[in-house]
């Protein structure tokens, strides 16, 4: 990784030039790929990239760019670019750096320096395959797909802070494809952590293989979904990413700071139905959206979000906080070393809460049940937000009856919070990319079972 | 840089492999500003090399971004080992050709801009956003460019290099009135920033948005269905995949036993037209140094070829189409490179009442390629004989596009239209009876 003296050369060079502040991220990044198609090995890649992301702080202005190259000549190259057109200077003393250490929280034994681990990643894709082929001969496609990461950081800034950590992250999926006819339908099952090939410990090859082909086999016998507002509950996990879309991102302070936010200004209001808490928490062991320092080398810490309905904090990276007013939160994120980093969540979940999943199905006269659902988006200056449903369930009279296709819920994130009016006691977490400013993260998504009252339901009934 | 790549390639080559390298460099620089200052600024340069291996038909692929001599030869250890694990498939196989190809010299266009005028230019942007009533912010607002050079080269003597400048612009202006509120992003793309049209980013910036703070909620229905040429493309763009020979040979395409059918409306012409230099997506040759050819997919309604890599291409006994997809750290997939749909003879496309749909939220999740069902978020305008009569918001729409593309085509325009990236060129389509959702 890159030599302290180096680092205190361009840090001192930027300071020289009249920066209010500087950073350097230093990234070192090993990746593998293993995936399969059918019963064969589809591809295996690797890789490793370099890099170091150099950021200058004028007021409130950020200069951010990047080199391949860590000689000291190629940094400081990349600092004049940066500094083009700023004429003022002022001297600075040599800075001097204090290391910061940090316990490290998520412990991985099977790493990808040590070993790509790829006959046992194959042995448990092809081991979910035949489960999911297994399951029906309707099953005509298994895709799988293990991903491995290694991140090296280093974080060093002109306030003399040095800090660098080792992220292990691993994830794996499996996709069933379930043909009849001319109709096809899939289904997916996923499960990742801060963790190495570790994760193969917990991961359960039958069940992922299982899961994937009776979403699958669903799906493909679901009718159209009828549209229009109607009452819906969200199973566990995945279904976390109503809150993610809805609030979560409203609360960074990267739009908050920018009042790009529809919740700007109302900290200490009460923004949500009082059933509602949520938090984001960075420092869950071993869990996808982890991490022990953030990417501007602050040790990461658990965000109450909201309190029982009323918001009591913000997300804030190092600017957002100086923009805002408000405490650092540790959650300073980006994809790389090719984005200045931006205050993004790591765990999100709402908090379990008492009801009953059989009481919120049998509350609702005519309704959906999503039991899975897939990606989303939000416009944070008007808090618009979609989300997929993958699997659902068209309930009526209180009983769930038959499976429906897929459908999209929209939204605004401040009337849809106050319609969540039950919350259950089944909270689960489930992994996720979130993209956003900084690039694509790992954050984890997660809820227990919750009933929203009224949601515009799109369906093709 | 050549001489390592040819020396890595021998290195391979001696191994008993055949092999490509790509070498990707990327020069970038954009400027955000916010509430009439400079927010970021940001300028880089990387580079990457991406090695691909076939020994005894297995395929291994190793990327890395350090270029020393240790890398390298972490590269080529890297690629053979993954190549040891995979499964044999004699479809693997590379371009046999043995040409230097560049391509054309004007798709980087210079202009003069310093780094003041873009500054200037995107602070104008939004200080001219801000002049109209009612447009209260303009959060996400910037200016950049992208030069990339892509290199490919072979143990069979390929090179193949291609350039190409992308300047860019985008405003996402918010409109408050009171407790309402609407928020838009609109953007634009050129080979140059002389090429930008910026007043138009910003007219129709804030048109786009201030209809949007006064649209009206929906009834629920089915509607005739117009979508702006970027929603259409975006729609097109995540189900014609289906087309792909990699999706085919994947057997995960919901065509894969269609060609020479009908999946289609007779009136529909789907061309794959990576040589028609007015668009921003033309290629000379692809990622794997294939020349590319204009390709017709669909004619008249029949599915008439898939688009095809080298290994697809050999697994179906085709020719390559010159639609090889290949990034420094990924083996090849199949692309569209540059989507036209033929114009229509409908003259009367835009009589009676219709939806006009101008934006949809949601792509990347409330679609489903495998299935094709599709469900979206979305807002436009009621519209009668060619008229807008008022923006409508808050609504989802939602569909079948394989059963679309066969029995929901009311018609097609006469007049083609680039999307705002000059990425695809679409005559207006109507869809008849969609499902919309709404109050």
């Amino acid at each position: 990784m890159l030599e302290q003296q180096t680092a205190q050369q361009v840090l001192d060079h930027a300071l020289a030039a009249g920066a209010d502040f500087a950073d350097l991220f230093v990234e070192r990044h090993l990746q593998s790929i293993v995936k399969t198609l059918s019963d064969k090995v589809d591809t295996i890649d690797s890789g490793e990239t370099f890099g170091i992301g150099i950021r200058l702080v004028f007021g409130e202005q950020v200069l951010y760019g990047y080199s391949n190259d860590q000689s000291l000549s190629a940094l400081l190259a990349v600092t004049n670019d940066l500094l083009a057109g700023k004429t003022s200077s002022k001297r600075q003393p040599t800075i001097e750096f204090q290391p910061v250490s940090h316990s490290n929280i998520h412990p991985s034994d099977l790493t990808l320096s040590k070993d790509l681990h790829i006959e046992s990643k194959l042995d448990y894709l092809f081991a979910a395959h035949n489960a999911a082929k297994a399951a029906s001969d309707k099953i005509n496609q298994v895709i799988g797909m293990v991903l491995q990461r290694e991140q090296h950081i280093q974080v060093f800034n002109s306030d003399g802070l040095v800090a660098s950590d080792v992220r292990h992250y691993c994830r794996a999926t499996t996709n069933a494809i379930a043909k009849d006819g001319s109709m096809q339908a899939n289904g997916t099952f996923s499960d990742g952590g801060l963790i190495g090939w570790d994760l193969v410990q917990r991961l359960k090859a039958q069940q992922a293989g299982e899961e994937a082909a009776r979403q699958a086999l669903v799906n493909l016998s679901a009718k159209p979904c009828p549209s229009g507002e109607m009452a819906v509950v969200m199973g566990n996990g995945f279904g976390g990413v109503i809150f993610h879309e809805a609030c979560g991102h409203l609360l960074e302070t990267t739009a908050v700071a920018k009042k790009a936010s529809v919740f700007h200004d109302q900290m200490g209001e009460l923004i949500a139905n009082p059933v509602v808490s949520a938090v984001d928490d960075g420092t869950m062991a071993n869990a996808w959206g982890s991490i022990n320092i953030d990417d501007e080398g602050m040790p990461t810490q658990r965000t109450q979000l909201i309190k029982d309905g009323k918001l009591v904090n913000f997300l804030a990276d190092r600017l957002g906080a100086e923009k805002t007013g408000l405490p650092r939160t540790g959650s300073g994120r980006r994809q790389d070393y090719r984005f200045a980093p931006a205050s993004r969540m790591r765990n999100t979940f709402i908090e379990a809460g008492t009801d009953s999943f059989d009481d919120m199905i049998a509350s609702i006269d005519k309704g959906i049940y999503a039991a899975n659902m897939g990606g989303g988006s939000v416009k944070p200056g008007t808090g618009e937000f979609n989300f997929a449903v993958t699997e659902g369930y068209y309930v009526e009279n209180g009983k769930i009856q038959y499976p429906v296709k897929s459908a999209t819920l929209i939204g605004s994130g401040p009337q849809v919070l106050q319609q969540i009016s039950m919350v259950g006691s089944d909270m689960a977490l489930a992994c996720g990319m979130c993209g956003s400013i900084s690039g694509s993260v790992p954050t984890s998504v997660g809820q227990p079972s919750l009933k929203v009252d009224r949601i515009l339901v799109g369906g093709n009934a | 840089m050549n001489n390592t790549a040819h020396t890595l390639l021998a290195k391979a080559a001696d191994l008993g492999a055949s092999a490509d390298l790509i070498i990707e460099r990327k020069r970038d620089f954009s400027v955000m500003v916010s509430q009439g200052a400079v927010e970021k600024q940001q300028a880089s340069q990387s580079q990457i090399m991406g090695l691909r291996v076939i020994h005894q038909n297995r395929v291994g692929i190793a990327y890395s971004e350090a270029t020393d001599e240790q890398a390298l030869e972490r590269l080529l250890d890297n690629a053979m080992t993954a190549a040891r694990y995979a499964t044999p498939d004699d479809s693997q196989t590379l371009s046999t050709i043995t040409d230097t190809l560049n391509s054309p010299a004007d798709l980087v266009v210079e202009d003069q801009w310093t780094t003041e005028q873009k500054i200037a230019a995107a602070l104008n942007l939004e200080a001219k956003l801000l002049g109209h009533k009612l447009i209260d912010s303009v959060p996400y607002n910037s200016l950049g460019e992208h030069y990339i050079e892509k290199t490919v080269l072979t143990t069979a003597g390929l090179q193949a290099t291609h350039n190409e400048r992308v300047a860019y612009a985008y405003a996402a202006p918010i409109a408050k009135d009171g407790n309402n509120n609407a928020m838009l992003s609109q953007s634009t793309a050129g080979r140059s920033f002389d090429r930008l049209d910026l007043q138009r980013l910003e007219q129709d910036g804030a048109t786009a948005v201030l209809d949007l703070l006064v649209g009206k909620p929906l009834v629920s229905g089915r509607y005739d269905v117009v979508f702006s040429t970027d929603k259409l493309a975006s729609l097109m763009s995540i189900f014609l995949s289906a087309a792909s020979g990699k999706a085919v040979k994947d057997g995960v395409s919901p065509w894969r036993e269609q060609l020479g059918n009908e999946v289609g409306d007779s009136r529909l012409t789907v061309i794959d037209d990576p040589l028609n230099k007015n668009g921003l997506g033309f290629r000379s040759f692809d990622d794997e140094g294939q020349p590319t050819v204009r390709n017709t997919v669909i004619d008249r309604g029949t599915l008439t070829q898939f688009l095809h890599n080298q290994a697809t291409a050999k697994y179906a006994k085709q020719a390559p189409t010159g639609n090889g997809a290949r990034s420094a750290r990924s083996n090849a997939g199949v692309t569209w490179q540059q989507l036209t749909i033929a114009p229509g003879t409908d003259s009367d496309l835009l009589s009676g009442d219709y939806l006009e749909i101008t934006d949809l939220t949601g792509l990347h999740s409330g679609a489903n390629a495998i299935s094709g069902d599709f469900s979206f978020g979305a807002s436009g305008y009621l519209c009668r004989n060619g008229e807008r009569l008022h923006a409508v918001r808050g609504f989802t729409v939602a569909g079948n596009f394989y059963d679309m593309l066969k029995a929901q085509i009311a018609g097609i325009g006469e007049q083609q239209y680039w999307t705002s990236q000059r990425s695809a060129l679409l005559p207006s389509i109507r869809w008849q009876g969609l499902a919309i959702s709404g109050s």
